[in-house]
């Protein structure tokens, strides 16, 4: 809505990292990004995608378009679940996740999307 | 018919006899294994109205209970978001029109994944029918340290809860003895809670009192993974199994396929044999029999293929190459999963549109379908070879690569490419995206039972055969038709061959050619290959043998290229196969649509004329244009 997707890629490959892409994906998501700011972000605090290979996170909150959010969370990403980086893919994404028993693909675009908490 | 003591005792719904049991579970539950073990194999297979979702059936008889298992697409959710998952809950609430809802739900449970799938049960059992819960892979959950307590499951879930080892048949007397009577099963006094956060401390509750030990790792499936999801290793053991497909599709299943087409011609020629020479035996022996053998000489392709899919699907290699080449079919707006059913339309386009169904989003679904065609499938290879073998000098060029054997590489990758281009605009523009997001589960490794891979196969290529073979039949006849009549007498003097030439010229596919000569005109074409497009509108190949009765060829190879050759316009005398015609005709195979097969395949798994309409059209402009472009840059440069 309003954001180009392209711009929001060109945007992750910034060196700037973590807090830019954060405001791409609120961008991306309009209606929601109201309540964003108002949240004070603890350094523990990412999202699944910039959590690295082989460590694990607990989610926090899925936000996404409300298909999606059921989707994600129909796949066992609801808060609370403990979440393993396991594999990635060739070119690094997507990548494999552990969580409540199985193993599930999700490309870095849709894991964006899932917020955690590392430690 | 079950007696009618059995009947009154049980006190079955009032409106059949039958029950009716609709089994649901997440993809990979053990589903239809499940269905398989009760129903042996005897599944009906049709589609629900309206939707091109696949609807299974099957009987089962239980001392003397008539059942019949409804098997349900695999879903994650009763909230749909693809057409698969619509069906699933449209079946379940009796929203079908002319589907009866269920007597009862089986809800299969794989053991090993109970901590992600107990949100489905929690919708399923908020439904308030009778249901069950059948819990699959105990085995494989005792194998990684898991320990689940069915008992107290139960009691948690308030419905009676089955573990059953499929392929091993362990619980299924139990199941048995279960399933004839969903009115008497036990049903939880309240109903599982549907409000999410709600529904998570359900959930979280059930697991607390049921799941005594979550199971660890499958060690076998983590050893394979190390290999197979290898970013090195994985991506060379992925082109070695690409490489195989290759070997299957165009080496392994030569020999049948020229096995069926001998017999073809046998039966053929015996049919002219039996019957009296004249109209009947040419329709019985090129409408029929050569029609209907247009579509069989496909079968050993398609049973080998999905002999291999099916396998590498059961086995959970799918889902892992899917992973591997995500990123790749990513640039041009697919998934993964397009990878499969694109590769597969190297045989053949019809196995790989029906290879499509394994992919969620019914955006991507579409978009693969509708560019599969343009992937160079087996049936262009005749076209390519006689043209090829004609005009290409046979000259080597780099070291052991000859000019013929590039011009065919050259043809597939411009197939290819036009194929991702295409996915990569229609994906942008004409196809709305929809909200599936992009999961993949990758499954533990699990050895295949050999019926249900035989099975699945039997069911795809029974399927390609009677519903292909029905339209294939009757657009056979109809251009045998429209080159056999009107009859006209040829003119004395003539041998056989040229009279029958005489005959095709000036039948009404004759006069159709001559009418497109204008449109063909620029792209080099003469009316004699205005029929042979005409007819290979039925499939591509059929040119060979169209172009072979024109020419009054007699049957080889050789001396229809030779003819072919030698053919000069007869007012200017100048050659009609020129460099720049024989490309825009090469080119022209690789873009148009010209398969009834593909066009039946795609209006069946669209459910709509619509699209085929569309990938018969923008395919049939795009061949043009590039055929006009192929002549003058041709033209120019052989000038």
């Amino acid at each position: 809505m309003g954001s180009d997707p392209k711009a929001c890629e060109a945007r992750v490959a910034d060196p700037s990292g973590l807090r830019e892409n954060e405001n791409c994906f609120q961008a991306a998501h309009a209606p929601l990004s109201k309540e964003w700011p108002a949240t004070v972000k603890t350094s523990s605090e990412t999202t699944l995608d910039q959590v690295p290979l082989g460590e694990s996170a607990a989610v926090t909150a899925v936000r996404a378009s409300p298909e999606m959010e059921q989707r994600l969370e129909d796949l066992g990403l609801v808060p609370g679940t403990r979440v393993t980086v396991r594999r990635r893919a060739p070119l690094g994404d997507p990548r494999v996740y552990e969580l409540r028993g199985s193993q599930l693909c999700l490309r870095d675009s849709e894991a964006r999307a899932v917020r955690v908490s590392r430690g | 018919m079950p007696s009618v003591d059995d009947v009154a005792a049980d006190a079955p719904p009032p409106a059949s006899r039958v029950v009716r049991l609709g089994l649901v579970g997440s993809p990979n539950s053990g589903k239809t294994t499940l269905f398989n073990a009760l129903t042996g194999l005897r599944a009906r297979v049709g589609n629900y109205p309206g939707v091109t979702v696949e609807r299974r059936e099957g009987d089962a008889r239980i001392d003397g209970h008539a059942l019949r298992i409804i098997d349900l697409p695999g879903t994650y959710s009763l909230s749909p978001l693809s057409p698969d998952e619509a069906v699933v809950a449209r079946v379940v609430h009796g929203e079908i029109p002319g589907v009866a809802p269920p007597d009862g739900l089986v809800i299969t449970l794989d053991a090993c994944t109970i901590e992600r799938s107990l949100a489905l049960v929690a919708q399923a059992l908020a439904l308030g029918r009778p249901a069950c819960v059948v819990v699959t892979m105990v085995d494989e959950l005792r194998a990684r340290g898991g320990e689940l307590n069915l008992a107290r499951l139960s009691s948690a879930l308030g419905v009676p809860v089955v573990g059953v080892v499929g392929h091993r048949g362990l619980g299924l007397g139990e199941l048995r003895r279960l399933l004839p009577h969903p009115e008497s099963w036990s049903r939880p006094p309240v109903p599982p809670p549907q409000a999410r956060d709600d529904r998570r401390a359900w959930v979280e509750s059930v697991l607390a009192t049921s799941l005594a030990k979550r199971p660890g790792r499958s060690a076998m499936t983590e050893a394979i993974d190390r290999i197979v999801l290898h970013p090195v290793l994985g991506t060379l053991l992925f082109a070695l199994v690409m490489v195989f497909f290759f070997q299957l599709i165009f080496a392994w299943a030569t020999p049948a396929m020229d096995g069926i087409d001998a017999g073809i011609a046998a039966l053929s020629n015996s049919a002219r044999a039996v019957l009296p020479a004249g109209v009947i035996a040419d329709f019985a022996a090129d409408g029929v029999i050569a029609g209907v053998g247009s579509v069989i000489v496909f079968l050993p392709q398609i049973l080998l293929l999905f002999t291999l899919l099916y396998l590498l699907e059961d086995v959970g290699y799918m889902a892992r190459a899917a992973f591997v080449v995500d990123r790749a079919m990513g640039r041009i707006g697919l998934e993964g999963r397009a990878f499969v059913a694109l590769l597969s339309s190297y045989a053949c386009a019809v196995p790989g549109i029906m290879a499509t169904r394994t992919i969620p989003s019914a955006t991507q679904r579409l978009v693969t379908m509708l560019v599969a065609p343009l992937m160079t499938c087996s049936a262009r290879l005749p076209v390519y070879a006689l043209l090829i073998g004609a005009f290409v000098p046979a000259r080597k060029v780099l070291g052991p690569l000859g000019l013929q054997g590039l011009t065919l590489l050259g043809l597939y990758g411009l197939g290819a490419l036009a194929a991702f281009a295409a996915a990569a605009i229609l994906g942008r523009t004409l196809v709305k995206a929809d909200a599936m997001p992009f999961y993949l589960e990758l499954p533990p490794y699990r050895r295949p039972p050999a019926k249900l891979v035989l099975s699945q196969v039997w069911g795809a290529a029974s399927r390609f055969l009677r519903r292909a073979g029905t339209i294939i039949l009757a657009v056979s006849i109809l251009l045998w038709g429209l080159l056999n009549f009107p009859r006209s007498d040829a003119p004395a003097g003539l041998d056989p061959a040229q009279a029958a030439a005489y005959r095709l010229e000036h039948s009404a596919g004759g006069r159709i050619g001559h009418a497109l000569e204008p449109v063909l005109e620029p792209l080099g074409f003469d009316w004699k290959i205005g029929i042979g497009l005409v007819a290979s509108l039925a499939a591509r190949e059929v040119i060979v043998a169209t172009l072979a009765q024109i020419y009054a060829a007699s049957g080889d190879d050789a001396s229809l290229r030779e003819a072919l050759a030698n053919d000069r316009d007869p007012e200017t005398g100048a050659k009609v196969y020129t460099p720049a015609s024989v490309a825009a005709l090469l080119v022209f195979f690789v873009f148009a649509l010209q398969c009834t097969s593909t066009i039946a395949t795609l209006a069946r798994e669209t459910n709509s004329w619509r699209w085929p309409a569309f990938a018969f059209l923008y395919l049939l402009l795009l061949a043009y244009g590039a055929s006009f472009a192929a002549h003058r840059i041709v033209g120019a440069l052989s000038a």
